[in-house]
């Protein structure tokens, strides 16, 4: 029932810098499915960013991408810019970490959501976009919507700047929503209200919104299913409840093991640290990129090439030689 | 001292840290300047040329005329000449065109020095100290900037001429000390947002004595854009003295300077087009290497890069 | 005034504590001037940490730099091992900065771009102690370098061939190579990735307990401090909202804020996340310029009242802890009723 709406298959995206080629993503291959909220989890240089950004053509000129991205059985990637400014903003949306860089400070908010809508359709009335402008303001909970159209963005708070820019996303009715850690500037009051509305709004609209985070907890209270990328590429990717109650790949346990939680009983003064550091994408191991840091990895076997991603149950996916390891890391962490 | 944990200890140890060797920032910056092609062949050029400058008598040996000499077979300007050794041909009185450029250059660059030292000591005190001790005296300090950039600076040099006479190194000594305008202003906003800086807080917070804070850790940070704008204020020099050689206001006979020989050259472009050719060339070799040396340094110490 | 320190003094004492910055004038007259800290108190007792935990605009960071006097108070004291630091010449007040440190939220900002490990851990070394000779010093950098886990072989980098968990490192190696006393860390893991966060986290911790230093922990996340803390202390708007034994908040907190702050955390639990309730708030956040006579919170807190908007609640001791709140304790709505 549920079928893919953009599909990444074998993605890759080099950087040529002076100091170097940066292998950002490696061979990415991931679905967003219909009607689902999917949450890209990963730290920075995971290549969390670049590997939805690639789909828009919003990466530096100094960028080599491979591979295709399909959506409505077009591949994005090899679309020209006037054909992909065409999806953008109508099919598909984006709202970034900070808003500011994407508003224009000296155009007012109606200005600058007018615009937006009736560029790709011109055929709206002034009057009819308004209003439409408007509702979409009330629907994403700012209050007093019809005062603050006429605002210029600097007069919004944080939270309700952040509402502006999903409300702008979604004046098109777009089908997919890429949101790149959207309240990661926010406080966590107003994250908590963004959140929900993502969700609700997810729902009304049936869109689809992928969910770039590094924020484990943002996930699980949020996505559907969740693609876990570490060192360029899919580790693990699973549904929300099957990654959190019973992850599989070494890193990803690591990684909640780390996370410090307000649940947690806080007698145990000590996290689970990972050790080491995260890999430099300029010489990236040649095997598993988490092979250093790995408590389980099998010294030829992990660092000689990087394991497929494989199905392990129903719908849950990791990539990973040792298949035991889930049993493993429990069994030592009791000890 | 003991050791913590092992955990928190080789978690550090065992961190990807590739064997290469440590650079310090500017190491760093110059390895992206040798990488900017367009910088590098510019350097060279400057290089030549201050070569050429050094060693100008070698062009009067070399072609067997002295700058002053007027060879009576070539007055009235002749066009270059390779038997009689004119390369680059004669100007009204007879004398050799390529021997007076390199005398010219010589002269445009000595000028240029003096002016560029004079901006860059003034320049980063001032900017320094505006920025350092902030508060009203910063304000007050900026806002003499502000009177001085109104006046036009040819207007200064005409006024200064006629004050000192036309001793040129005087007068370029006056003009370094209304060029350190941009200098100031640039180490003030330098100095600004290191006193802000975190490393600076830190540096405070732990009792550093502030003399030691300027020392240690204000003036490496200014050091290297200073001197991007010291390469960028040169040729900005350099050209104010073509002007005024151009308005017969620069250098005086025997001695010329680029500037100098252009405006000779110019009433008779039409007809004597090598007149100006050469100093022009010399010119812009000069000024454009310069700029992109500057471009480049500025290129290579800008910190947005790390 | 001052006095002697005893067993049951504390080590840092924080006594309505205020930092107000001008804000200009118009044209009809001053500004009314930021209060980004307002009467704020708390003592740390030795070896014990106290996090204090706010939004954006809440102050922290400013209480960090008026407790350090980087900042000038614009009342109250802050004693230090019962001296108090407002009445010390500028120079007597340098001398004792080393007794008491900063650790900051951007590691490599805060390290001095152009010098290395080595003179960067050593400088606090050559201010306080000049006496020391150069391999004395090279000594005790390679010790800490090695307590807080750097190879000492790293000492000639420089800062920006670090990873930021690294230069974390070197920033709490710069704090502790003069053993403070206290020890006042602003963010210091919110820049940082998870994994790396973890590590720094536990080498705190550990800092905490080998050396007994007193740490005042500033952040903005509740599940950060809640490895680290002793106690913790709310802030809102430049006041304190709620202080009190850490474990006992986390577990009952009572004031509203409070409440809200601890629902909105995320948490890593799937199943029944739908009906998990998280408290919104409007995003009305007064102007912390304005005059107000009542409660900061007031005017987004779900259960406020008139007397709230009209009169500030004092800090008083509830249920083992003090509170700023005219209703300690009350129940917001959908909350579980206890």
């Amino acid at each position: 029932m549920s079928n893919a709406i953009l599909s990444l298959r074998d993605l890759t995206i080099h950087f040529k810098t002076p100091d170097g080629m940066v292998k950002a993503v490696n061979g990415v291959t991931l679905d967003l499915q219909e009607q689902e909220i999917l949450g890209i989890v990963g730290e920075s240089g995971s290549g969390k960013s670049q590997t939805w950004m690639a789909p828009m053509g919003l990466l530096a000129d100094n960028a080599t991408v491979t591979g295709q991205a399909v959506f409505d059985g077009q591949n994005l990637l090899a679309l020209k810019p006037q054909e992909l400014n065409k999806i953008r903003g109508t099919k598909i949306s984006m709202v970034f970490q900070d808003p500011m860089t994407c508003l224009n400070p000296y155009l007012s908010i109606a200005v600058q959501m007018m615009e937006g809508l009736r560029f790709h359709d011109p055929s709206i009335s002034k009057r009819e976009a308004e209003k439409r402008c408007v509702a979409m303001l009330e629907r994403v909970a700012i209050p007093d919507a019809s005062r603050r159209f006429r605002q210029y963005p600097h007069e919004l708070s944080g939270g309700m700047r952040q509402r502006l820019m999903i409300a702008m996303a979604l004046l098109n009715d777009p089908q997919v929503l890429i949101a790149d850690e959207p309240t990661t500037a926010l406080d966590v009051t107003i994250q908590a209200q963004i959140l929900d509305i993502l969700r609700e709004l997810q729902r009304e609209r049936g869109m689809s919104i992928v969910l770039i985070t590094h924020d484990l907890g943002v996930v699980a209270e949020t996505c559907d299913r969740v693609a876990v990328m570490y060192g360029g590429r899919v580790q693990e990717a699973a549904t929300a409840q099957g990654l959190f109650e019973s992850p599989q790949h070494p890193y990803t346990i690591a990684l909640m093991q780390a996370t410090p939680r307000v649940e947690a009983d806080a007698e145990t003064q000590r996290l689970a640290a990972i050790p080491g550091q995260p890999p430099n994408m300029r010489v990236p191991p040649p095997g598993c990129a988490f092979f250093p840091r790995c408590p389980v990895a099998i010294k030829g076997t992990c660092d000689v090439s990087p394991p497929p991603l494989e199905a392990r149950r129903d719908q849950h996916f990791c990539a990973c030689y040792k298949s035991d390891a889930q049993q493993i890391l429990k069994e030592a962490e009791h000890v | 001292m003991s050791v913590l944990r092992p955990e928190s200890t080789e978690s550090a140890l065992n961190g990807a840290f590739d064997a290469v060797k440590s650079r310090s920032l500017t190491r760093l910056a110059f390895e992206r300047f040798a990488r900017n092609k367009v910088a590098v062949v510019s350097t060279f050029i400057l290089l030549v040329l201050v070569i050429m400058a050094i060693f100008a008598p070698v062009a009067e040996m070399l072609t067997g005329y002295a700058m002053e000499f007027q060879d009576r077979n070539f007055y009235s300007a002749k066009p270059p000449n390779w038997d009689a050794k004119h390369f680059l041909g004669t100007d009204q009185n007879g004398r050799d065109i390529l021997v007076r450029v390199i005398f010219g250059l010589r002269i445009s660059m000595i000028v240029a020095l003096v002016a560029a030292t004079v901006a860059l000591i003034v320049g980063v005190l001032y900017g320094a100290i505006s920025g350092l001790v902030g508060g009203w005296v910063d304000v007050l300090m900026m806002r003499f900037l502000d009177l001085l950039i109104s006046y036009p600076l040819t207007l200064i040099a005409v006024i200064a001429l006629a004050y000192f006479g036309r001793n040129i190194y005087i007068v370029f000594a006056i003009i370094g000390l209304v060029e350190w305008q941009i200098m100031a202003r640039v180490v003030r906003g330098q100095v600004l947002s290191l006193r802000n800086s975190d490393f600076i807080e830190a540096a405070r917070a732990t009792g550093v004595p502030t003399a030691s804070i300027v020392l240690r850790h204000i003036i490496p940070n200014v050091i290297g854009i200073a001197v991007v704008y010291l390469t960028l204020t040169i040729p900005e020099v350099i050209l104010v003295e073509s002007f005024l050689g151009f308005l017969g206001l620069g250098v005086q006979e025997p001695n010329t300077s680029l500037g100098v020989l252009i405006s000779e050259g110019a009433t008779r472009v039409e007809h004597k087009p090598w007149l100006v050719f050469s100093p022009g060339v010399f010119l812009v070799l000069l000024l454009m290497s310069l700029n992109f040396i500057g471009d480049g340094l500025r290129d290579a110490f800008d910190p947005k890069d790390r | 005034m001052s006095e002697a320190p005893s067993k049951t003094n504390p080590l840092l004492k924080v006594s309505n504590l205020s930092v107000h910055f001008k804000q200009g004038r118009t044209l009809f007259g001053p500004r009314p001037a930021l209060r980004a800290v307002d009467d704020v108190s708390f003592d740390l007792a030795e070896g014990e940490t106290l996090s204090i935990v706010g939004e954006s605009g809440s102050g922290k960071s400013t209480l960090a730099r008026g407790v350090l006097r980087l900042l000038k108070p614009t009342k109250g004291q802050v004693w230090l091992e019962g001296q108090e630091l407002g009445g010390l010449s500028g120079e007597q007040l340098r001398k004792a900065r080393r007794h008491m440190q900063l650790i900051f939220q951007d590691p490599i900002a805060s390290l001095s771009p152009r010098r290395t490990v080595e003179q960067i851990i050593s400088e606090p070394l050559q201010t306080h102690y000049p006496q020391l000779s150069g391999a004395e010093r090279r000594e005790k950098v390679a010790d800490i370098m090695r307590a807080v886990g750097l190879l000492p072989d790293m000492r000639n980098r420089y800062p920006h061939e670090f990873s930021g968990g690294q230069a974390q490192r070197i920033g709490i190696a710069r704090a502790l190579v003069l053993e403070p006393r206290l020890l006042v860390a602003d963010e210091p893991v919110s820049a940082l990735d998870v994994s790396i966060q973890a590590q720094v986290l536990n080498l705190l911790a550990d800092i905490k307990q080998e050396r007994k230093v007193s740490m005042l922990f500033i952040s903005h996340d509740l599940s950060v401090v809640h490895h680290i803390s002793d106690r913790l202390l709310v802030l809102y708007l430049g006041q304190v909202m709620e202080i009190g034994h850490a474990k006992s908040i986390y577990e009952r907190p009572q004031h509203p804020y409070t409440k809200v702050l601890l629902s909105a955390v995320p948490r890593m639990q799937v199943v029944g996340r739908e009906k998990r309730r998280r408290i919104h708030l409007n995003d009305d956040l007064p102007s912390p310029s304005a005059k107000r006579a009542g409660c900061p919170f007031a005017s987004r807190c779900p259960v406020a009242t008139s007397q709230c908007k009209a009169e500030m609640p004092k800090l008083t001791d509830f249920e083992g802890r003090q509170v700023a709140c005219h209703f300690p304790g009350i129940a917001l709505e959908g909350e579980k009723a206890a």
